[in-house]
């Protein structure tokens, strides 16, 4: 299968399809995500899209329904694993195990991150996180400093 | 740190672990309300409520007059989140992106 880092949740299906077509017994692609994961990076995700910033809504046309009969078919022929999670995968010394689920979504913090998951995970790839079906849109998780205003070490 | 190069400073951490965070919310809330509280505030907090309301310091003289200090070493598309209309008041120290690995054995 050819990996593409510009690749949607579509070519994600698409992979896990056509994985199963020659897999068996069935490969999934995804450990089992946590209740509202999958809409949020299907369909909410692409909220820019389906909401301008004059609040017209296009949630009656075949962009939006498309997306969520996506979003379905991933659910109803379990792409994602029905029992195997996040935790199961990620063991408490830090080694992964995959075996039948073909991709892991994890959290990188910096390039160090990338050196561990080499440690554990022979010939390594990653990539980003698929995107929705019409925006490039991506979630950046961040922590932020700033000073009390009332601080007597303003200097 | 910070204390090897100031040495007349002491930095103590304070930290809300063992509280919800909308325990930790209201704390912060309370203490910044009433003049007191953390001299820096880390974590998640509504920054841009605090810095309406006139509870944060505004860092761009500090940025501008710090010769060590160069913006454009940071990602600004990240900072650029932060920077409102009447100044910057909140720095982005690290941030996560969401990333798949691929199982090369299966893919």
């Amino acid at each position: 299968m050819e990996l593409n880092d510009n690749w949607t949740w579509l070519d994600l299906y698409n992979m896990a399809k056509k994985a199963n077509e020659k897999q068996s017994p069935k490969c999934y692609a995804i450990p089992k995500t946590p209740e509202g994961y999958l809409f949020r990076e299907v369909i909410f995700k692409d909220i820019d899209y389906y909401v301008d910033k004059n609040e017209k809504y296009a949630f009656d046309t075949k962009e939006f329904t498309d997306a969520l009969k996506l979003l379905k078919r991933i659910m109803d022929e379990q792409i994602e694993h029905p029992d195997i999670d996040l935790r199961t995968v990620i063991k408490p010394d830090g080694e992964i195990e995959l075996d039948d689920i073909l991709f892991l979504p994890i959290q990188l913090f910096s390039y160090d991150n990338i050196v561990t998951y080499n440690v554990y995970f022979k010939s390594i790839n990653i990539l980003p996180v698929p995107k929705g079906l019409y925006t490039g849109a991506k979630e950046i998780w961040d922590d932020y400093i700033a000073i009390n205003k009332s601080t007597s070490k303003k200097n | 740190m910070n204390e090897k190069k100031y040495t007349n400073t002491k930095v103590i951490v304070e930290r809300y672990d063992e509280l919800e965070y909308e325990q930790y919310l209201q704390r912060i809330n309370t203490e910044l309300m009433a003049g007191k509280g953390p001299d820096l505030i880390y974590s998640y907090f509504p920054f841009d409520e605090y810095q309406e309301k006139g509870m944060l310091l505004k860092l761009d003289d500090m940025i501008n007059n710090d010769p060590e200090f160069d913006m454009t070493d940071y990602d600004q598309t990240i900072i650029n989140v932060y920077r409102s209309k009447d100044g910057f008041y909140v720095m982005p120290v690290s941030y996560i992106v969401d990333s798949f690995l691929v199982n090369s054995t299966l893919v």
